[in-house]
């Protein structure tokens, strides 16, 4: 008995700090000590963290030839023939299947930003303290890059998932392409309520964009839903109202197309902080190498000068284009090779011309340096734009007025390198159908920018504008109907979420 | 009756001496009291059968008087009873019995088969072989101590059957993978448990090789289930040496050369020159110049001994080593002192102190490749412009060509290369034993450990770009680890019963704190030190903290020496889950039936024994990030807002998921043993089927969703297979002896089920030849590691290239009816099948040893190749000397001249399958000399020599990165990669032991 004693008081001397030690064990985790909840989005410090949160996760995709990639298709835009480019190639070739390679990125790249800008609009009623005004003109600006993603997303999908929420639903299935415009012209309008007329903390006219800039893309969606997949010619008349708002308005919103055309494509702030931007997503090269542009620079260049050929200009479209101001300032035809002039046609790796709007300035971007991350802005809409938009809407919607063709006159005075803004000059063209005309001179000014692809679809001119390529690389595989219009929704994407596939 | 004193002897190993001398002395006072002499008798016989044993030697201990046993084993000699008796024989354990007041001693004698290694270390405390239920591998140091190891993962490979240890770089330090019974989890970690000295989570890669007296590798569940939620992976027990005897001093040196296998064929300047049309401004082989013969030396020592009841061994290491890609390197310090103490005869501790230190120089990515960028590395060296030197004569540099990878050069990019990195640990170990009672043992292991990290580089990217800035990054973490295990041990044998209980308390637990800061744009090059002169300074910091706190209880039972039963549970509860799904019970049964009594075995003289085993049992994985469950804001989404400077963003994180919980795996095992010839040659095979469910599964996420992955418990992966042990004493005389061990392991490995509706993932690199395509997939239905891509057809012919929009020469693939590429899984890069077989021979002074290892059925895809066929991605031009015989329209052979090189098809596949001559070593023992105990040379050749049909340097070296990094565990989802895959060298070596 006694020993067990012994032994009992044994134990317990060895138990008890055991008993002890349990008592202190926490197993509860301090995420406050590691991690940031996203409770803290309540104050006007933490909203502007997360808007710049969002924009960095629309430039962080936007700065990628991917995010464009059905603007391959267009006929002002080729690929190199073989390397390592065969997305690009499906896109040029009219051959895009589920499984091509950069759809997935492409896809990717529309939504993956989607989360935080949801989350900035949720945030909303949550901020206290701040500016009322300045908070609203910080959510417009997510309902303006919500708006612009869906109307990016449904041109090239067409039928897509509409997710509006930070917390998403991953089993959400594909909305109507009507449901997709009401709910991208619901955020613009939103936006446009919200936005100021000018951001002052904007460098450039609309880095960030203001009540212009929502306006001038309603105008912009108003002309797609006028044409095809949607065809509500009603929407013309809107589309034309909206573009006269931004016309109207411009000097309140700071726009106004530059002198030189030459300098829209510049990496000198100077620049890239211009008046003709309605909205400008800035790059910062020397800010870090995760914020600069690779759209532009090296990667327009040919192999025989380091470059890595992945953007190139369509030779027929190049031929078309009038002379002028505008068409040197959008091709580039010669390059000095080992000390040698040389014609893009001597080109060896391959002989295609370039595009002056992806290769930069040739005394800013030397052919031959190593730049395929640069400080060379992306717009995603010129104020060019809005007045072509203007000039053919009006057309469209019956109501070729003066003011449509004085809009019209404006791009094109430009274009051949006179002041755009100075009034009647002789060769101005003041009649004819203005819709068609309109359209040619928007196929002209856009040329290059990824946009061409999008106003053939909508225009259904792609068979029309594709037949007669004359160029004897990436010949048109795949059918020119309004069958093959739409990018397919990528087979990864199916894979997460099988219910996309039916 | 003599069965018990058997139990007794094994049972109570290490204090029966003591305890029966103390029982001897007890009766000697009480009931005799004085010494009395007389004559013994008695009969002596064998453990495995009750016949007599003839010919026993049995001595007066201290005298010359002694007798046999006669022809019934029976004996009788004249002694006092205070004499000892010994008992020897020749294959049987030499015992001594006091006499006492005994006149009748009767002894079973053990057969020596039984050494200490014997003792098998089955996770907080220890069994004897053949009282094992489970699947255990031991591997001790005499298996590889004839082979010059640098790394210890090294000992074990091919030595224990069903543990795979795959060298997937050449690169010194870099990562080894060891799969125990193939890989359980699909996006997870997969590497098997650590336990050096009863602590957990140590690190294989520091120790010191000569330090280790065994490994126990537990690999069914019914055996790794006390280490329950982390115990799913196989769990690999390494015991140190403790000193014991006279002061001993053992010095090893070596040195070591190592070269990469043959080069690969690729065109010359001169050829290359030839075919592209292009002047050779210098020529120069990038392949010679950017990889170079290594050389390593290892110089370990160790001091061990017992004085008074101190135990020590205290050892120290030095390795360095240079790698075979230029400008690189690894060094490792260590120094290790153990020591145990026997405070009184109950109380005893152990202390066991351990420093590393290890060095590298451009070490990337665990040793995968040289530079972090996937595409540069060997494959740059091999696909860059042979006719333009890294420097001209003038020095200036030549950065890119437009011929071959428009890559960097990457000869000026590696000579350029400055990051170093350290990491120490001071790992130790107290160990408190106290016996409360005979049978109640307790026992109290606290181990504490840090780990300290530092890394540091520096580039001047003026060198490759006129307008590039110098810019420098550098970062440290600290982690500090501690265990806290008590044992108590209850042992009791009852007639033909014996049962052991075990019960304990351990709580673990980390905390790890890191911070990192990068500076770029230097307003001018200087060096790492004054990145303050860079004008973007950014810093991050990271915490981390878990805990772990677990009950265990073990019941060991054994009837009669015949039946062995083995239970287990343990309750894990992890601070890494929510309370409601933070805790788990892993049970676990084993059984054992020894058939040594059976008639059949007693009646042939060909078995000693047979044994059957069979187990179940349940064990876990919680092997994910802290704080997965909760919610989080991400940062680094800054941008700048203004075009100028940086504003700080946020963006929503990972997905939270607070229902995560254990993944667990369910396992069953079984197994026979069979022991030929009185132990001389032993058999094993075991069959495993294990199936792990809920896994903690990155379930990708929808990019419409948000993208990313979210960690839940979902899906299910199978892994069954056998294993084989064939180990015997093939000769044994006076002057030869030759051992020879062979393990082969079969693993069959299928994924179940994926997270709801989705039935297959591509994963893998995308980068390879810039098309986006993913390397692997892993799909229900099929095994982990299957390559995913493109049926190869050859070349469109002149013939039919024209109907098919494609030009004569071109690459060919399977397309459907719209021309579309047909993807598929085209192969599997996980060996199912391995073997290693070992043999040393001793004769005279000599020894020889021959290790050879194999792994079969098997793909890679060899992508290193596919870069340099056909223009691709980055290259431009082919270098590959089979481009040289390409499709022309005079010979249309299938080398495609042009087309899509699309490197994830069959074209790249190719068998894996390889026989290895892992060791050849020829040692000398000189005799021995005054003061020297022994002083033995050696050479070695190690990977000399290799049977394989892949075309790539080395079959074995992958390009998977071990890192579980973005929700994808590359190493076994997309193992077989050889994208510049570092190669095993082969390496010859000299050494040198000396004992003193």
């Amino acid at each position: 008995m006694k020993r067990y004693k012994l032994v009992i008081s044994k134990m317990l001397v060895i138990l008890i700090p055991a008993s002890l030690l349990i008592g202190c064990v926490n197993l509860d985790e301090e995420p406050g000590k590691a991690l940031l909840s996203p409770e803290v989005l309540t104050t006007p410090e933490a909203l502007d963290a997360a808007l710049a949160g969002a924009y960095r996760q629309v430039q962080n995709n936007a700065r990628w030839s991917h995010f464009y990639i059905p603007g391959y298709g267009g006929d002002d835009i080729t690929t190199h023939s073989a390397s390592n480019k065969a997305g690009f190639r499906a896109f040029d070739q009219r051959n895009v299947t589920p499984t091509t390679e950069r759809v997935s990125n492409h896809w990717n790249a529309m939504y993956l930003p989607m989360r935080s800008i949801n989350n900035v609009i949720e945030s909303q009623d949550k901020i206290v303290g701040g500016d009322t005004e300045l908070i609203n003109a910080k959510i417009g600006e997510a309902y303006f890059l919500r708006g612009l993603l869906y109307f990016y997303l449904t041109r090239s999908f067409g039928k897509v998932p509409l997710q509006l929420s930070s917390v998403p639903d991953p089993e959400l299935g594909v909305s109507e392409i009507l449901d997709i415009y009401n709910q991208i012209e619901a955020d613009f309008l939103e936006a446009e309520k919200l936005l100021p007329v000018i951001n002052s903390a904007s460098p450039g006219s609309a880095n960030r964009p203001n009540k212009g800039s929502a306006n001038a893309f309603l105008a912009k969606l108003y002309l797609y839903w006028g044409g095809w997949p949607l065809k509500d010619n009603s929407k013309y008349q809107k589309s034309a109202e909206r573009a006269k708002m931004v016309i109207d308005n411009a000097s309140n919103h700071g726009f106004a197309m530059v002198d030189d055309m030459n300098t829209l494509w510049s990496e000198k702030d100077e620049n890239r902080f211009n008046s003709e931007g309605v909205f400008t997503l800035v790059m910062c090269r020397p800010c870090g190498g995760a914020y600069g542009n690779r759209t532009t620079g090296r990667l327009g260049y040919p192999g025989d000068v380091g470059g890595w050929t992945e953007t190139f200009a369509e030779v027929k479209f190049m031929n078309d284009m009038p002379e002028g101001h505008r068409k040197d300032a959008s091709y580039v035809t010669e390059l000095e090779i080992d000390g040698v002039l040389t014609n893009w046609t001597e080109f060896e790796n391959e002989p295609r011309p370039l595009l002056k709007k992806v290769t930069g300035l040739a005394e800013e971007i030397p052919p031959t340096s190593n730049n395929s991350n640069n400080n060379i802005n992306r717009y995603f809409m010129r104020y060019a734009e809005v007045l072509l938009t203007y000039a053919e809407a009006s057309g469209r919607a019956g109501n070729s007025t003066n003011e449509a063709w004085e809009a019209y006159n404006q791009v094109r005075r430009r274009a051949a390198g006179l002041l755009p803004y100075t009034d009647t000059y002789p060769s101005d063209i003041t009649s004819g159908d203005l819709a068609e005309i309109a359209f040619m001179e928007r196929k002209w000014e856009l040329c290059g920018e990824f946009e061409r692809w999008y106003d053939m679809c909508r225009t259904e001119t792609v068979e029309e504008a594709l037949s007669d390529r004359s160029q004897e690389i990436n010949q048109i595989i795949g059918s020119l109907g309004t069958d093959n219009y739409f990018t397919p929704i990528p087979q990864a994407e199916i894979d997460k979420a099988p219910q996309l596939g039916n | 009756m003599k069965k018990f004193n058997y139990l007794r002897q094994i049972l109570n190993i290490e204090r029966w001496p003591k305890t029966r001398l103390t029982i001897m002395l007890w009766l000697l006072i009480a009931s005799t009291g004085w010494a009395q002499s007389g004559t013994i008798t008695g009969k002596v016989t064998s453990l495995e059968n009750s016949d007599g044993l003839p010919g026993v030697s049995i001595l007066v201990k201290g005298t010359s008087t002694g007798v046999i046993t006669d022809i019934n084993g029976d004996y009788s000699i004249e002694a006092s009873s205070s004499d000892i008796l010994v008992f020897s024989y020749v294959g049987y354990v030499t015992e001594e019995v006091e006499i006492g007041s005994k006149s009748v001693i009767d002894l079973s004698m053990t057969p020596d088969i039984t050494s200490l290694e014997e003792i098998i270390v089955v996770g907080y405390g220890t069994m004897k072989k053949s009282d094992l239920t489970g699947a255990v591998s031991q591997v001790t140091a005499e298996d590889f101590e004839k082979q010059p190891l640098v790394r210890t993962e090294d000992a074990l490979k091919g030595r224990a059957a069903g543990v795979v240890v795959s060298n997937n770089t050449g690169t010194p330090g870099g990562d080894i993978k060891i799969r125990v019974r193939g890989a359980n989890s699909i996006t997870g970690n997969n590497d098997p448990l650590i336990v050096i000295d009863g602590v957990i989570g140590g690190n294989l890669r520091t120790l010191n090789t000569n330090d280790i007296a065994s490994f126990d590798v537990l690999k069914d569940a019914s055996a790794t289930a006390i280490y329950g939620s982390r115990g799913a992976n196989g769990v690999i027990i390494v015991n140190t040496k403790k000193g014991s005897g006279a002061p001993q001093l053992e010095l090893n040196y070596f040195h070591s050369i190592a070269n990469v296998p043959d080069r690969i064929d690729i065109m010359s300047a001169r050829q290359f020159s030839e075919l592209y049309d292009r002047p050779i401004t210098k020529a120069t082989d990038y392949q010679d110049e950017y990889l170079q013969t290594g050389h390593a030396d290892n110089l370990q020592f160790n001091i061990s001994g017992k004085a008074n009841k101190i135990g020590y061994f205290v050892s120290g290491g030095y390795v360095t080593q240079t790698g075979n890609i230029i400008n690189t390197g690894y060094d490792r310090y260590n120094i290790r002192a153990n020591l145990n103490m026997d405070v009184t005869e109950k109380l005893k501790i152990g202390l066991n102190v351990f420093g590393s230190r290890e060095k590298r120089k451009n070490f990337t990515q665990g040793g995968l490749r040289p530079d972090s960028d996937q595409r540069a590395g060997i494959t740059a060296a091999l696909s860059w412009d042979p006719t333009l030197p890294p420097w001209n004569d003038d020095g200036t540099p030549n950065i890119t060509s437009p011929f071959g990878s428009i890559l960097d050069n990457p000869l000026i990019v590696q000579t350029n290369r400055d990051n170093n990195s350290w990491e120490d640990r001071i790992n130790t170990n107290l160990n408190i034993s106290y016996d409360i009672l005979e049978e109640l043992k307790f026992t109290s292991i606290l181990g504490i450990n840090l780990y300290n990290t530092m890394y540091e580089n520096y580039q001047d990217y003026q060198i490759y770009n006129a307008n590039g800035f110098a810019g420098a990054g550098g970062g440290h973490s600290r982690t500090e680890g501690y265990q806290w295990s008590n044992i108590l041990t209850w042992n009791k044998e009852i007639g033909k019963h014996n049962i052991k209980l075990t019960g304990i308390y351990e709580i673990t637990g980390s905390e790890r704190r890191n911070g990192g800061f990068s500076a770029t744009n230097y307003i001018f090059p200087a060096t790492y030190a004054v990145l303050e002169i860079a004008e973007i300074q950014r810093a991050n910091a990271d915490y981390n903290k878990n805990t772990l706190q677990s009950y265990v209880g073990r019941l060991e039972y054994n009837f009669n020496n015949n039946l062995f039963v083995t239970g287990t549970i343990r309750h894990d509860a992890s601070s890494k889950f929510r309370e409601d799904q933070r805790s788990a019970t892993f049970p676990s049964v084993g059984l054992a039936y020894s058939l040594g009594e059976a008639g059949f075995i007693q009646s042939n003289n060909l078995f000693d024994n047979i044994k059957l085993r069979a187990g179940y049992g349940e064990t876990g994985n919680q092997n994910v990030d802290n704080y997965l469950t909760y919610p989080t804001l991400s940062t680094g989404a800054n941008y700048p807002l203004d075009g100028a400077t940086e504003t700080v963003g946020l963006a929503p994180g990972r997905f939270a998921n607070p229902n995560l919980h254990w993944e667990t795996t369910k396992q069953i095992n079984a197994g026979i043993d069979f022991m030929f010839l009185e132990g001389r040659l032993n058999f094993s095979v075991d069959y495993y089927k294990k199936n792990t469910t809920d896994l903690l599964l990155n379930v990708p996420v929808p990019a419409f969703a948000g993208g990313g992955t979210i960690t839940a418990n979902q899906g299910e992966v199978q892994n069954s297979g056998f294993e084989f042990l064939l180990s015997g004493i093939v000769i044994d005389n006076d002057k030869w002896n030759w051992n020879s061990s062979f393990t082969a392991s079969k693993n069959n490995n299928e994924v179940i089920s994926l997270a709801g509706g989705q039935t297959q993932q591509v994963t893998g690199s995308t980068v390879i030849g810039g098309t986006g395509l993913s390397t692997h997939i892993y799909r229900v239905g099929e095994p982990l590691g299957s390559f995913y891509g493109a049926q190869f057809l050859g070349t469109w012919k002149t013939s039919d290239a024209e109907d098919n929009d494609a030009a004569p020469g071109d690459a060919k693939y399977l397309t459907d009816e719209n021309g579309d590429l047909i993807l598929d899984i085209i192969g599997n890069g996980t060996p199912k099948f391995n073997w290693g077989w070992n043999n040393t021979v001793n004769f005279g002074g000599f020894d020889f040893n021959m290790f050879i290892t194999g792994a079969h059925d098997f793909q890679i895809l060899n992508a290193t190749r596919s870069m340099i066929s056909l223009a691709t991605g980055n290259v431009l031009h082919a270098t590959s000397t089979e481009y040289l015989n390409r499709w022309t329209p005079e010979n249309e052979n299938d080398i495609p001249a042009s087309g899509q090189n699309i490197n994830q098809s069959t074209r790249y596949i190719e068998d894996g399958d390889f026989v290895r001559l892992s060791n050849l070593s020829l040692g000398y023992t000189i005799p021995v000399s005054k003061g020297i105990r022994s002083l033995r040379l050696y050479i070695s050749a190690q990977n000399a020599f290799i049977i394989t049909n892949y075309s790539g340097y080395d079959p074995e070296s992958s390009s998977a990165s071990n890192s579980v990094s973005a929700g994808i565990n590359n190493n076994d989802v997309a193992t077989g990669l050889d994208y510049g895959a570092i190669p095993n060298p082969k390496t010859y070596t000299f050494g040198i032991n000396i004992g003193i």
